[in-house]
C-alpha cells in the first residue's frame, strides 16, 4: 500500500515538510536506542541500521551505537555523573 | 506536570555550516525537545539547506534568548536559549539526533511522539543544537524549538 510506505507500528516522531506549494509530505520516525537519532522510515533505501536485543529497539547504524548497548538513559546518567565528579574536584 | 517552553532563533546561514537555534542547560534541569520546527523566513531562492540537530558540550558565542512559557502560568524556565551564533558550539561528532536536506522553500516540522523527546542531560553548557549548512548564498533560516523541563 503506497500510503502505508512511510509508516512503523510504533513510530517514535512525525515530519511534515511542507512545499511551496502547499503540499505537504508525512513521515513516521523511528528512534535509535542508544543515542535518540530520529530517521524518517525509508523502505528500500538501503540505509543500514540495527536492532538491539538488549533494549529490544531499533539503533541508528552509527558505529557506536551498533557495537556495544548503552541505552540513552544510561548515557545521561554518565554525563551527568561525569560534570559532578568534574566540579567536586574543582572544589578540593 | 513538566512546563514546556519555546525558543525561537535565526541565522544568516553560511557554508560550512552555522548555528541557528540551541537549548542549554544551566542549572542542572533535564529538558525535553519534542517539537521542531525549521523554514526560512528569507526571499525565496533555489537554495539546499542541510540541517543536523547535534548534542554539544559547551555553548560557543550567541545571541542570549529567554525561553517563553507555553503556559503564562509557568515559572521562569531553568534551562537557556540561543540564537545567530558566531562562535559554534562544541558539538560532539556524531550526535545527530536528526540530519536532514530541505530546500530553502520548504519548511520541515518535527515531533515527538510521548518516550521519543531528546533528552538534554542536566549538565552546565551542555545542550541541542540546529545547525545548518547551505549550498550557496547566506539564507536567513529560522528555527523553533519547543521543549519542557
Amino acid at each position: 500500500m503506497v500510503m502505508l510506505q512511510h509508516t512503523v507500528r510504533k513510530p517514535k516522531g512525525h515530519v511534515f515538510i511542507t512545499d511551496p506549494d502547499g503540499g505537504v509530505a508525512e513521515g513516521d520516525t523511528l528512534q535509535c536506542v542508544h543515542c535518540q537519532m530520529h530517521w524518517v522510515v525509508r523502505p528500500g533505501s538501503g540505509t543500514k541500521r540495527g536492532w538491539c536485543y538488549r533494549c529490544n529497539g531499533p539503533t541508528c547504524g552509527k558505529p557506536q551505537c551498533m557495537g556495544r548497548c548503552v541505552p540513552f538513559e544510561k548515557a545521561m546518567e554518565l554525563a551527568e555523573r561525569r560534570a559532578k565528579l568534574l566540579s567536586d574536584i574543582e572544589r578540593i | 506536570m513538566a512546563d514546556r517552553y519555546a525558543i525561537t532563533g535565526q541565522q544568516n546561514a553560511a557554508a560550512p555550516a552555522d548555528t541557528c537555534t540551541a537549548v542549554e542547560a544551566v542549572n542542572l534541569t533535564r529538558g525535553e525537545l519534542y517539537d521542531l520546527v525549521f523554514g526560512s523566513s528569507d526571499g525565496p531562492a533555489d537554495v539546499a539547506l542541510r540541517w543536523e540537530v547535534m548534542r554539544f558540550t559547551a555553548a560557543g558565542t550567541r545571541t542570549a534568548v529567554v525561553p517563553a512559557p507555553l503556559d503564562p502560568a509557568a515559572p521562569a524556565a531553568q534551562l537557556g536559549g540561543g540564537e545567530n551564533h558566531t562562535a559554534e558550539p562544541t558539538y560532539t561528532a556524531a550526535t545527530e539526533l536528526l540530519d536532514f536536506g530541505l530546500h530553502q522553500r520548504a519548511t520541515y516540522r518535527w515531533i515527538a511522539s510521548p518516550g521519543g523527546e531528546f533528552t538534554i542531560p542536566a549538565v552546565a553548557a551542555n545542550g541541542i543544537g540546529a545547525r545548518v549548512s547551505p549550498n550557496m548564498g547566506n539564507p536567513l533560516v529560522d528555527c523553533t524549538m519547543h521543549y519542557e523541563e
